[in-house]
């Protein structure tokens, strides 16, 4: 395997739901350790490609790989591939029964079946390393929305996932809190972790990302780096979505 | 005019009506009470020495053993219907379009039909279709359990159904295994929130055992019946005041139980 290998592979990948197509022949790769920021409208399918790439949505054709591999069809070596795949959601998705340092040790002990001792101890260095350590006897609903996130990074990162894949991780948080998380994010991007990230946070894409994908209506319309998409980007759809947001 | 908010604190006026029908509800529960004691008492129900009965050694022994048979059937309907009515929720919510439709037309068919028709059926028609025979016992089980499974799955499902989708989004994400993940992550939520309804299912289960009787299985209803035929017609009202309290001490403990186990899960 070469080193300028693409981590993510994704070819000709088109998605219909029922009649709706949702994702069409998509084409994007991701290089090991590259940050790539999705931007687009609302509803132009940057959640459904994002899911796609760990398979929690199926896809209609086209392929996906990671590190070369295709997404199997098979539930166990499917699942094998999802641990190494972290996923950060909007609504944080903890596990509400659980605490914060149970949520963080459970996919280590019952899917890598760690020792509950040594999940322990990562899960307790991972919850201080984003800022939660104390909060780790609290259930989730005793967190603030910028806490529950940052735990649900540290749970993603317990499994040493390959990739990190972060769909629109501070759109459900308040503006004072948007900021604990993204610095989060941006200190994996620094320790090298290979990123996709939907988000609106027009800031953190020119800053963090080493390249923009600009999607609408399902396509990527286009395709290039932070300056240039935010100084002179190519399509009158870009430079429509960049006047509302900016 | 009505309030149509529900919560209102009621007005100086509004309390005064809630006094005098308070009262008037009680004169009246209190005179029905009063000429039911005197009736009951004027055909010698009453009478101490016909109550007295309850504390003879034979009548209790007999009593509990009835109770024994209750519990039993109930206890193992409730395990059986529980772990059944688990699966067919799960087959209900399945993408798989046989298992879906197989566990609707389950769930559709059997909530429909009265239990005592299901008893009947499975103990008369299990020997006539497969030539061995069947206890009473298990031909009252397999009636309340079949009844009782569609029940339990629907509670399944709606605790399944009120469960944010994201919870087993994460675990899938994590790469968590579909067992695991209902084991670990849905189960534990799901039983939770649907507790209330689950010990209800089982005080109806409890409930609906004494249908029993109707093909011979000799559990507490009917152990009070046939104690009363032994001793006389004297005896029903206390021996049935008895068997009553029994069925109501059954399913208070199951209540204490369940908010015990509410607490402890919370
Ligand atoms: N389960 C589904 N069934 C049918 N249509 C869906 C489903 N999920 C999403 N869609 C549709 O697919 C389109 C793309 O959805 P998607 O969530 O990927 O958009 P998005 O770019 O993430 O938007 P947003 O910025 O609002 O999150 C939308 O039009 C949406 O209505
Ligand atoms: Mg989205």
């Amino acid at each position: 395997m070469q080193l300028n290998e693409a981590m993510i592979s994704i070819r000709d990948v088109n998605k219909y739901y029922g009649a709706f197509h949702v994702l069409k022949d998509i084409d994007l790769d991701v290089k090991r350790g590259e940050v790539v920021v999705v931007l687009g409208p609302s509803g132009s399918g940057k959640s459904t490609l994002c899911r796609t790439i760990n398979r929690l949505e199926p896809i209609n054709s086209g392929t996906i790989s990671i590190e070369g591999q295709v997404l199997p069809e098979e539930s166990g070596p499917l699942s094998e591939l999802r641990s190494e795949v972290g996923m950060v959601f909007q609504q944080f998705n903890l596990f509400a029964h659980m605490t914060v340092l149970e949520n963080v040790m459970f996919a280590p002990v019952q899917v890598r079946r760690q020792k509950r001792e040594l999940a322990r101890a990562r899960a307790l260095e991972l919850l201080e390393r984003v800022g939660v350590g104390a909060q780790k006897d609290k259930r989730p609903a005793q967190l603030s929305g910028g806490q529950q996130q940052r735990v649900a990074i540290a749970r993603a990162l317990a499994m040493d996932p390959k990739v990190m894949l972060f769909d629109e991780p501070t759109s459900s948080l308040d503006p004072e809190m948007i900021k604990e998380v993204l610095d989060v994010i941006v200190e994996l991007t620094k320790a090298g972790m290979t990123m996709v990230v939907v988000t609106h946070e027009m800031g953190f894409a020119q800053t963090a990302a080493d390249r923009i994908i600009f999607m609408a209506a399902g396509e990527i319309v286009e395709e290039s780096t932070p300056q240039e998409f935010f100084s002179d980007c190519k399509t009158e759809r870009a430079r429509e979505f960049l006047s509302k947001v900016l | 005019m009505m309030s149509t908010e529900l919560f209102d604190r009621p007005g100086p006026i509004a309390r005064r009506r809630a006094r005098l029908w308070t009262a008037a509800v009680a004169v009246a529960a209190l005179a029905i009470a009063i000429w039911a004691v005197a009736k009951l008492a004027s055909q010698h129900v009453l009478d101490g020495n016909n109550w007295i009965v309850l504390t003879h050694p034979d009548v209790l022994s007999a009593l509990l053993t009835g109770l024994l048979a209750t519990l039993k059937v109930a206890g193992v309907s409730v395990v059986l219907s529980l772990v059944l009515g688990l699966f067919i929720a799960l087959g209900r919510m399945s993408k798989r379009r046989w298992l879906n439709v197989t566990s609707r037309i389950w769930i559709e068919a059997l909530r429909g039909l009265p239990e005592l028709l299901l008893i009947f059926f499975i103990y008369l028609g299990f020997p006539a279709v497969t030539g061995a025979s069947i206890s009473t016992f298990w031909a009252l089980v397999a009636g309340l359990v079949l009844y009782e499974s569609a029940s339990m799955a629907e509670a399944f499902r709606a605790g399944f159904l009120a469960l944010p989708k994201g919870q087993s989004e994460a675990a899938t994400a994590l790469g968590v295994r579909y067992i695991k993940t209902l084991r670990y992550i849905l189960l534990p939520q799901v039983i939770r929130q649907i507790l209330p309804n689950l010990v209800s299912e089982m005080v109806r289960v409890t409930k609906a055992s004494s249908l029993g009787f109707v093909i011979g299985y000799v559990e507490l209803l009917l152990t009070g019946e046939q104690a009363i035929e032994y001793l006389g017609g004297q005896y029903a009202v206390p021996i049935f005041a008895g068997v009553a309290v029994l069925y109501v001490v059954i399913c208070l403990i199951l209540s204490r139980v369940s908010t015990i186990l509410s607490k402890r899960l919370a």
